[in-house]
Parts: C-alpha cells; structure tokens; sequence
C-alpha cells in the first residue's frame, strides 16, 4: 500500500478496498455476513518500512496517516563571519481515531546536525521550559525548533515572554533542542479526518562569529511519529 | 523519504497504531576566504573541551523598554522608554476648500513637556518619510495649516512631525488629501428632484463611499515579497504603555491598551528586511469607520527597533486597526489588520496632566461615593421592619460598593440564552465556544436558560443553537441591550481575560413562530382557548360530583375500610388543590378593557422603599406567569408587548405585603 487510503473525495475516503469475484451480503435471525469470494493477493506481507493486511475482513477500524514533507535546506552560512539560518516543515496527521493521535519528533543522531566528525550542537534552552526567545551567543553554535499549529502541546504554548504557560502560540517562540528520544510537540484528543491538522516545525541554525567551524554539509535526520492516542 | 501507514485492528487489546515520516534538514557551512578551522571542530561540542561560556549579549534588557532585546543577557544602558519618545500629533486631518482651492490641515497637538513645534511635510508622490523628506508647508507650535499649492485632479501626502526641545522628532503623523477635478457647470438641466445624492460628510465633493479613509487600503501589491515579510504577523508587533506590562497580539490579531496612557508601538528591527521603507499604522475610529489616523513607525535611536508613540487615544472601543508595510516602489508588501481593544478611556481624561489629577481624584471621588452610599444606605435602617428590609438593605449596599468599585450593577456571573420576541429564557439550548473556528468548551442551558464558561485568556466564538431559533438575531442586530437584557452578543470576537466568565446574554430569532401573525389572531386564540378550558373544567367538576356521591353513598351504608378511604380521597383531593395552589400560585396578567390575558408581558417585582428591581418574569402566551420572591413588600409593574414587538409599561401596583413571598392575586390592568 502505497498511501493511507485507496480514494477519496472532498468528504469521504476510503480507507481500503477488496479485489475479488464472488460474495455478498447474507443474513438469518441472528447472523449477518459479508463475505467475499475469489478474493486474490491475500495475507500479511511487511518490510523494515511497510506493513499490508491485504484481503477482506483485513479493514481496520481506525487509521491514521501522516504526511511526507520534502527535505529542508536552511540555506549557507558564511564560517567566517557566523549567521544564522532558518527554514520549516510541516506534518500533517489524519486519524479517525476518536481519541486523537500524538505527533513526536527526533533526531536520529546526537547531537542532530551533524558533518563526518564535525557537529553542530543541539539548542540549549536556558531553562527546563523552551526559550521564548531564541539565543545563542557569539561563540556559540547550534541548531533547534519552534513548534506551530493548533494541535500544539502546552510545553510550546507563550503567555507572550515565557513559554511551557500562557495560550499562545506566537510565531517563532519557544526554541527547543531535538533529542533522540522523541519529544512530543503536538497531540489532539479527537479524530480529525477527512482534513487533518498540520503542524511546523520552525527551524533554526547559528553559528557565532566568534565560532571557527569546519565547512560542509551538516545534516540532520528528523523522524516524526504519529501515534494513536 | 518514506511515507508509511499501519493499520492494525483495534481488538479487545489496543495494539499501537502509528505512523512515520524521515525528513533531511542540510545547512551548508562555506567558509569562502579559508578563514575557517582546517579540521575538526566544527561549531559546536568537542569533547575534549567544555564548552566555553557564552559571550555576554550586549543590548537592552529591560523589558518595559521600547527597544528590550530579548536576544541580550547584558544591559549596556542603551534602554529607551516609552515616555523618551517625541510622541505624534492626534487627530491629523486633512479637507480640501473649493471655494478657496486650497487644502486646510489640522491637528492636536500631544501634552508633552518638551513639545517645540510641528513640522508640516508634504511628499513627493507619497508620504514623507521624516521631517526633511519633502516640501515644508508648516514649521510652528500651532495646530493647524494651509496648502494653497495644489493643482486639482492630483492627491497630496502630508506628514506632521512633532519637535522636541532636543531637536529629536516623533515618528511622524499621517494625512492624505484629494482634490477633485474641476468638472465644467452643469447645463441647464437640474437634477431630478427626488434624485438623491450620494452621502458626503465632509462636504468635500467626494462621496463617502468614494473616499479612502486608509491611505494605504488600495496600495498595489508588490509582485515579489521578502520571506521575512512573508512570516511577519502581529505577534511581531509589541504595544507599550507607562506602568503597564507588554502586550502583544492575542490569538492573532487583538491587543487590549489602556485609552488613558501613551501608547508606544514597536517592532524589533530584525523582525523586517532592512531595505523597506514605511511601517505604518492606521486606526479606525470604532463609531465611524470614515474617520482614520494614520502614523509612520520609525527607526528607534539605536537601530534595533522600529518605533513610534501616540497620544491617549481617549476614547473607548474596538479600534480595527491596519498595519501596512510598503516598499521603495510604494507598493504594499504586507498588510495585516487587527483589532485595538482600548478600555477605561475618558474616565481620567487624556495626557499626563489629567492622568496626575486622576490618579488623586480617582481616591476623592470613591471615597465620597462610598461615603455617600453607606449613607444612603445606613439611612434606610430607621426603616427597618422585618428581617427582609435588613436582607434587602444589605444587598443595596453590597450594589452602592459596586457602583463605586466600578462594576456594573447588572452583570450577573452567568449568560442567558433567551427568545428575542417573548424575552424568555430557552432551554435547553446548545452553546459552543470556539476558537479560530475549533470547539473549545460545550454547555447546554439550564431551566432559566443561563450558562457559563470559565476559560483561559485569549479570544473567542460563541455560537448558540437551537431548533426552531437562528443565531445570531436578526430582530436585535446592533442592539447592546433590550428591556431585559443587556451585554448582548451576536457573533463576532470576544476577548476574555484571567479569570474572568463569559456571560454574555445571547438572543435568538424564533424561525418558526411568528409574532405578528401571534398578535392579529390573539383575540380569537383566547376565546377559544377560554372556551376549551371551561368545558373541559365544566366536565371534570360533574366527574368529580359523581365521584363524590358515589362514595358518599357507599360510606353511609356500607361503611367498610375501602369506603372509608375512597371517601377520604376525595375529600382530601380539593384540599390538597387548593394547599398547591396556594404553595405555587400561578396568576395572569389580564387586560380590564378586553377581558383578555396579556400574552408575553413583563412582570417586575420592586422594593418600594429602594426603587430596586428584585425580579422579573416573562408571561407565557395565555399570560400566566409564576413568581417568587423573598418575603416582604414590594410593588409590581406589567409592560405589555405591542404588536410590533416593544413593551409599554401598562400598570404600576401599590406596595403589596406578600409575608411568603408569592403574589396571590392575578394582575390586572
């Protein structure tokens, strides 16, 4: 299966379909079938990656997808006089689930931005809460995110200086570091398909002035995860 | 890049159900001159090292500074505060004089103890960008100016600049002006006489409607747009005030400032590209939209912000309010707009002067309010007779201290959903709370149609629903209050702060009532209904005589336990009738001239030694209404609903003692 859902319209998709000859709908007092007959390509199948329940009475009852945003480049940063750099991506979930889903993200390396032996050192929050500003000073180096949408957890949410308080959630605020393990930046307690709900990621990389780096490509693999509630 | 998607079978265990997605982030790291390390190192940790500590952040650090750098861990002494700021003139306007063909300006000038002069600038083509870019038309402490250089056909920018007595200028005031082409006299014919012509306030030549209040409303959209423009919301834009905190915009576009106080706006410098050339705000005024006051944001001294400071905006209201930023080419490159919420204007005045004398007479004048009130109050005890005035006079006083405190006397902690023609309360009807369009909070009315919500800060919907009724009313449209009900809502953004309820009052249109048609068959509608409950009162009393006979008989002659209580029962029936009727009276109101009952009238309950509201009730369609009140006097007044809908008050009763506190007499008029 190479997507979520086999069709779909502005209101409806189907989340799965059957290729077969024969069957049909059957009922006594108390029994009612829909059985299906011929049915070809049956069975489990899986990979590192996928997994299919192929044939009927294989159809699920509850289904959650998430987009596959394109890579991101931050752009260049000129080593001799440092810079910063910014860029985004956004994930959008779609689950039936009525208990809604969680999104989380990490890194697949620490620290996340990384070139052969060289580094790029993960944000370092000034506090247990994100920083509402992002710093870094001029010998410093790194890279972090700021989480946006309408499904974010309360550890991104402002009251307008200070972040993990409040109800807002003003635009480029509340920096953190990616980690290894996931850190959960969005969660919902209801379904919300058909449409989904995309959250961003905000990206930021700087590198101080006073910081000699090495030059190079430095790479960094996000992973998010969303997960039924 | 990998899109997957499981799906698993949510048995009697739930097994995980998730999905994945890989995203590559690269950042290049050039280092053009081969300045850079030549190995490892990179930019970030090495462990053999601990990681240096960072260099400090010089910038200013204190957060009620105009120019406060989030970014600085070091105060260098460059804070500037708001009251540094050479504040603009308000209320810069500008018309043009036919008759002498020329353009009049005027302004009021800012209470500002180092207030110089004005500096009146006219653009070339657009609007000055500071005190020397343009043609000077004015330079004096007036406040107003002429422009007789004008050519017809053609629109003049102006920009009044404030000068301090340091030489320093405020962020500059806007105005622009059109002057009409001059059109050849009209030949002979007049125009029709029952032609109208269109509304012209100003009495410029220009219809209204033709006018552009904003200067910047109709700016053609620059084809390309800086990202950083792009991103830019009203998040980025921060408002300040002398002794208040920070505000920003709330969820997405309201900020709320206190109409008595300066009010600085700034933005941080890196927010903008540094090549655009105006910031510049434009406020609505909230009782007419036509009227508009426009002011540049200008670079603050140390280049980290973009700044200006108005004068007390005064007056209070809901001020929409446009900021556009425009390019080199004077084409719009963003416009965001918003709303200024702006509270407690106009009590203390405006400016500093005022603002001093308010801080001392806002103490006189509670302190003589609640002299005088506990005095009006305490005077009401020589009048005490029951432990129901004293009830009373207490909750009077609790009124007067709240008059005095500044609440309002009749918010209650709750809001009302209710029927905009009979002003009954509906239950149950449905009401959410949204936000940016997604349910936040539900409730369903109770019996008295009342709800609340206790919510975190920021800005919400309200949307109230029920079957037969539309939301928001039409018949009310506009209205802030009707005879019983006042902070009506219908839609729109309301804004709630830390701990406060929404109570708005939320009226609904029937849709499937209609209450003229109601009105003009009334009349037929009571006699028959009249005539039905007579008949059907005429039958149950013979049942009941029967009844009554029957077992009268039976206990006279048969007189066993089953009689006994068949007869007890039906004695006791008329008894406990009347021991409920007595407990719950129901009345009516009735009209003396028809004979008839008052549909949908209004029923108040007074004390009459307060002249204080203490309840009100909503007839039902036969008139009939219930109330209770606490024992004691009171008197009553009936407002009758006419026909198109308003209520004429039709009666004013003596005091009445009711020592159980229910009415038992209908009322009649």
């Amino acid at each position: 299966m190479a997507s979520g859902y086999v069709a779909s319209s502005t209101n409806y998709r189907l989340e799965s379909d059957s290729v077969n000859f024969g069957g049909g709908f059957s009922s006594s007092t108390n029994y009612e079938i829909e059985s299906t007959a011929g049915e070809v390509a049956t069975g489990e199948s899986e990979s590192t990656n996928y997994k299919i329940k192929a044939g009927y009475q294989q159809m699920l009852a509850s289904s959650l997808s998430i987009s596959a945003p394109s890579n991101v480049s931050l752009g260049s940063i000129d080593g001799t006089t440092g810079g910063s750099v910014t860029g985004s991506v956004a994930w959008t979930v779609i689950t039936d689930n009525s208990a809604g889903y969680i999104l989380a993200v990490r890194s697949s390396t620490n620290p996340a931005l990384t070139s052969g032996s060289n580094t790029i050192a993960d944000y370092t929050p000034t506090g247990a809460a994100p920083d509402y500003a992002w710093s870094v000073g001029t010998s410093g180096s790194e890279f972090g995110f700021s989480p946006e949408g309408t499904h974010v957890v309360q550890r991104y949410l402002d009251n307008g200086s200070s972040c993990n308080t409040g109800a807002s959630n003003n635009s480029d605020t509340c920096w953190d570091a990616f980690s290894t393990s996931n850190t959960t930046v969005a969660s919902s307690a209801s379904g919300n398909s058909p449409t989904g709900t995309a959250s961003t990621l905000k990206l930021q990389a700087q590198i101080g002035a006073d910081v000699e780096p090495s030059d190079g490509t430095y790479a960094a693999t996000i992973i998010a995860t969303a997960t039924a509630q | 890049m990998r899109k997957i998607l499981f799906l698993i079978i949510f048995a009697f265990s739930l097994q995980a159900l998730a999905a994945t997605d890989n995203v590559d982030i690269s950042v290049e790291v050039s280092c053009p001159e081969d300045n850079c390390a030549s190995s490892s190192g990179g930019g970030g940790e090495e462990e053999e090292d601990p990681p240096p500590d960072p260099d400090p952040v010089l910038g200013c650090t204190d957060p009620s500074a105009s120019n406060y750098n989030s970014a600085a861990t070091q105060n260098d002494g460059s804070c500037i505060y708001p009251s540094d700021e050479v504040p603009n003139v308000s209320g810069f306007t500008g018309d043009y004089d036919e008759t002498n063909e020329e353009i009049n300006l005027s302004w009021n000038n800012p209470n500002f103890a180092e207030f110089d002069s004005i500096r009146i600038i006219r653009g070339n083509g657009f609007f000055p960008t500071g005190p020397t870019d343009g043609i000077l038309i004015y330079s004096g402490p007036g406040e107003s100016a002429v422009d007789n250089n004008v050519t017809p056909g053609n629109t003049y920018y102006y920009a009044a600049f404030v000068r301090s007595n340091t030489g320093d200028y405020s962020s500059g005031a806007l105005a622009s002006v059109v002057v009409p082409e001059i059109e050849p006299p009209p030949e002979e014919e007049e125009p029709p006489p029952d032609e109208e012509l269109p509304p012209d306030e100003d009495d410029d030549g220009i219809p209204d409607e033709e006018e552009t209040p904003d200067p910047f409303e109709n700016l053609p959209q620059a084809p390309i747009v800086d990202p950083i423009v792009e991103q830019l919301d009203f998040g980025d834009f921060v408002f300040i005030q002398p002794g208040e905190g920070r505000q920003y915009f709330t969820s997405g576009s309201t900020v709320r400032i206190n109409g008595a106080k300066d009010l600085t706006v700034l933005i941080e410098a890196s927010r903008v590209p540094s090549n655009l050339k105006t910031i510049a705000i434009t406020l609505r005024d909230p009782q007419n939209w036509r009227k508009t006051f426009s002011f540049l944001l200008k670079p603050n001294q140390t280049n980290t912000a973009f700044t200006a400071t108005i004068a007390p905006l005064g007056k209070s209201g809901n001020y929409p309010i446009f900021i556009s930023i425009v390019d080199f080419e004077n084409q719009s490159i963003k416009r965001l707009q918003g709303n200024l919420l702006v509270a407690a204007a106009g009590a203390l005045g405006t400016g500093r002067i005022t603002e001093v004398a308010g801080r001392i007479a806002t103490p006189i004048f509670i302190t003589t309010g609640l002299a005088v009130g506990l005095a009006e109050s305490f005077s009401l005890l020589g009048h005490i007779q029951s432990f129901s005035d004293l009830y009373w006079i207490i909750i009077h006083l609790f009124n007067v201290l709240a008059r005095v405190f500044g609440f309002r006397r009749k918010v209650k902690p709750w809001g009302t959903v209710y029927d905009s023609v009979t002003k009954r309360p509906l239950d149950p009807a449905y009401v959410v709370v949204q936000r940016k369009g997604e349910e936040v909070n539900t409730a369903i009315t109770d019996l008295d149609g009342r709800y609340g919500f206790l919510l975190a800060p920021g800005a919400y919907e309200l949307v109230a629903n029920k079957t037969h009724y539309q939301f928001p009313s039409v018949r009310l449209a506009g209205q802030t209050n009707d005879e019983l009900y006042d902070n009506l809502y219908h839609g729109g953004e309301m804004q709630t702060a830390e701990g406060e309820v929404i109570n708005r009052n939320i009226p609904l249109d029937p849709i499937a009532f209609d209450w003229n048609e109601f009105a003009k068959d009334k009349q037929g509608f009571f006699v028959l209904t009249t005539k039905k409950e007579k008949r059907r009162a005429r039958i149950s009393a013979a049942l009941y005589l029967a009844g009554l006979i029957f077992a009268t008989y039976h206990l006279l002659f048969n007189p066993n336990w089953l009689n006994i209580i068949a007869a007890t029962l039906y004695l006791a029936t008329p008894l406990g009738r009347a021991w409920w009727k007595r407990r719950r009276p129901i009345k009516q109101v009735k009209s003396l001239v028809t004979g008839l009952p008052s549909p949908y009238a209004i029923v108040k309950a007074f004390l009459p030694k307060v002249n204080q509201q203490v309840r009100s009730v909503v007839a039902d369609a036969l008139g009939r209404f219930f109330l209770l009140t606490p024992p004691g006097e009171y008197y009553f007044t009936i407002e009758e609903k006419q026909d198109d809908g308003s209520y004429k008050k039709v009666l004013e009763t003596p005091p009445m003692n009711l020592p159980k506190g229910v009415l038992d007499q209908d009322l009649t008029y």
